[in-house]
């Protein structure tokens, strides 16, 4: 079994007025680090092993995975193509089954993030549409192996700090 | 206004299919820095505003420096990708510090040696700033004066005063190892002995710092 760890970048600075207009350009905004810093420590709290942090090169994702690698305190952060905005569920699936870990977190865009929890939990496609992941969240999904219907949702992390929530992080699950 | 230029730690080599810009550290030049940062940190500094390069490389240097040190923003600066010139970069440092009193720039080569010949009206070629490095500059005037390097430092956390020089070509590099076990100060006797060996007798004097007086 591998555990795997979804990881949506904080919240960064949105594009248009003041931020940069180059996606590669967005930083994560000084509310999003302290934040994200903040579910870092809780999720680190926890006690859970992470052999290894995966991460989109995107700036935003980067940052985001430093936060986590610090908190967790690891020394090796990797940088995966596949999880760049634009990649494919597919392309991702086949590049994480060559990796030798039994615990991984992967650092990431939202909707790169969700097809892949809904592709490994095989969840309902009623209930796919209802997967929501907020910036900074954090969702455990344990998996034989890298391939469709092979995981079960554990549990995720909502960027507030709240405590644990079971499952996916479901749209109805967030009050407010 | 101090100016503190890092260079980012040392990264994974290139390889297909990975462009330049998502090569990230590697374990060691995490470890390396991390020290480097935690010296840093020690100092009790805080940095006003922390700026990277968009490379991968660059951020993760930016963040360890952060979780080590008192800071404030941290963001990210166009102008310190490697395919800038100096004086545009010099131009957006300025712009962006406004009046934050302590700023840290972190990036490449050869911009940041080529910064600093700027800054401290040296040779580029004099300067050797190596992975991991942090440079302190005082600038009065960061757009438009001259600017005063004080000192850099690299894992083992000493300061050494002035500008990273070049070695002599011919320097032998076991003094350096032997100063390493012995205390600070003969540390810094020895890398001043380094530094002097290293500046020709008038070109670049001024930046050592000791010079200075604008």
């Amino acid at each position: 079994m591998i555990r795997l760890y979804l990881v949506r970048h904080a919240v960064a600075t949105e594009p248009g007025e003041g931020a940069p207009p180059d996606d590669a350009l967005r930083a994560l905004t000084a509310r999003g680090r302290r934040r994200f810093r903040k579910n870092a420590r809780a999720f680190a709290g926890l006690g859970e092993e992470v052999e290894l942090i995966c991460t989109s090169p995107v700036l935003r994702a980067v940052q985001t995975a430093e936060l986590l690698a610090a908190a967790v305190g690891h020394d090796e952060v990797q940088v995966l193509e596949e999880l760049r905005r634009s990649g494919g569920v597919g392309a991702l699936l086949e590049k994480l089954s060559t990796l030798q870990v039994r615990s991984l977190a992967l650092v990431g865009h939202r909707r790169l993030l969700k097809e892949l929890a809904v592709v490994l939990s095989g969840i309902a496609v009623g209930q796919a549409s209802r997967v929501r992941f907020k910036r900074g969240a954090i969702a455990r999904i344990d998996v034989r192996k890298m391939s469709a219907d092979s995981g079960a949702p554990r549990w995720w992390l909502a960027p507030s700090g709240k405590p644990l929530r079971d499952g996916l992080p479901l749209h109805d699950d967030s009050p407010g | 206004m101090q100016l503190y230029v890092v260079r980012h730690g040392i990264a994974v080599e290139g390889s297909d299919g990975m462009p330049d810009g998502s090569r990230p550290l590697t374990e060691k030049g995490r470890r390396r820095f991390l020290r480097t940062a935690r010296a840093f940190g020690k100092l009790g500094r805080k940095l006003d505003l922390i700026l990277t390069s968009p490379l991968v490389r660059a951020v993760q240097t930016a963040e360890i420096l952060a979780g080590a040190s008192k800071h404030g923003k941290v963001g990210v600066l166009e102008e310190l990708d490697p395919k800038f010139e100096a004086p545009a970069l010099r131009a957006a440092v300025a712009g962006r510090a406004g009046k934050a009193g302590t700023v840290a720039v972190v990036g490449h080569e050869p911009q940041l040696s080529s910064l600093l010949a700027l800054l401290c009206e040296v040779s580029q070629a004099d300067i050797d700033l190596k992975k991991g490095s942090i440079v302190r500059l005082d600038a009065a005037d960061l757009a438009e004066e001259k600017s005063d390097a004080r000192w850099w430092m690299k894992a083992k956390g000493n300061r050494v005063k002035g500008l990273p020089l070049q070695k002599q070509a011919k320097a032998p590099r076991a003094p350096a190892k032997a100063a390493s076990g012995k205390s600070k100060r003969a540390a810094k006797h020895q890398a001043r002995k380094r530094t002097a060996a290293a500046i020709p007798p008038k070109a670049a004097r001024p930046a050592t710092g000791a010079a200075v007086s604008v």
